[in-house]
């Protein structure tokens, strides 16, 4: 059982093939809006704007926005949140 | 040619530096640049034989000198990039004429903690990221136009190229998830794998 276990475990190591490379390349960001941290506020941004659509000072009231604005459209569909660290700490679909 | 192109980075590669990594390599990329790190080299041959050979074929360098100390309490502190951060200086002084055209990049984590470490590089324009990606991002970019490796028109504004980063994370993130990444699996992405994705992010 031991052996099949770090048989299994080795098959984990992922690569990233050209078909993965090729579907990154071909991502429509198009329906995303972005909530991340600036100057010390949380800002909405929609994909392909530099300039924030909203801004709030706590994180939830950011995300909520950003939901409403995804609810509300019919292009948006994804919330992408960034954490201080510019990673994305989660998605919400 | 290539060695126009090519920036040797010289960084921790620990989880806690992952994203200003990530950051790195993003802005490399983003400019046309190759990066080159030395994990991306195999481990059949003597480490320092390789870096010794990326420093040589790049004509840029980012040394990042912020994680010159211990990892944990009572460890001893990490001197992989001072020293390799020295070769290169070394390469730029007694190297032949086209090593002598090499540019290179200090930064550290705060302004002037590069005194108490490496008091000897203190007349060096060092740049400080306070460990914000986006502030590195900006002095690596502000690197890039005073030294003319980008032409001044091909520049852009922190918030465009931080605002493409982050479209390109998302593409990235978006697509690994859905191929059955798991969040941890795409945090400690190899790295010669990040910048396979971060290329195609960006293309």
């Amino acid at each position: 059982m031991a052996v099949k276990k770090v048989a299994k475990k080795g098959v984990v190591t992922k690569i990233i093939t050209p078909a993965i490379v090729r579907r990154i390349q071909k991502v429509n960001t198009g329906h995303l809006v972005y909530v991340s941290p600036r100057n010390n506020n949380w800002i909405v941004r929609k994909d392909g704007a530099i300039k924030a659509t909203h801004v709030y000072r706590q994180k939830v009231s950011a995300v909520n926005a950003a939901k409403r604005m995804a609810n509300d459209s019919q292009e948006i569909n994804q919330v992408i949140v960034y954490n201080l660290q510019g990673e994305i700490s989660k998605i919400i679909k | 040619m290539s060695f126009n192109t090519n920036i040797f980075i010289n960084c921790p590669f620990d989880n806690n530096y992952r994203p200003l990594l990530q950051a790195l390599i993003f802005i490399t990329l983003y400019f046309k640049f190759t990066p080159k790190i030395a994990t991306t080299k195999s481990s059949s041959h003597v480490r320092i034989n390789e870096i010794i050979t990326l420093i040589r074929d790049s004509k840029y360098s980012i040394h990042d000198i912020s994680r010159c100390e211990p990892l944990n309490t009572g460890e001893l502190p990490r001197f992989n990039m001072p020293y390799e951060m020295g070769i290169d200086i070394g390469c730029i002084n007694f190297g032949s004429a086209g090593q002598k055209t090499k540019q290179t990049l200090i930064l550290e984590k705060t302004k002037n903690r590069y005194d108490v470490v490496i008091s000897d590089i203190s007349g060096q324009d060092i740049k400080e990221h306070n460990n914000k990606p986006k502030k590195l991002i900006e002095k690596v970019m502000d690197w890039f136009g005073a030294n003319g490796a980008v032409p001044v028109a091909d520049l852009r504004g922190i918030s465009t190229v931080w605002a493409k980063y982050q479209e390109c994370t998302a593409k990235i993130v978006i697509t690994l998830t859905a191929t059955g990444y798991t969040k941890s699996e795409i945090k400690k992405l190899p790295i010669p794998q990040y910048i396979a994705a971060m290329t195609s992010a960006l293309s």
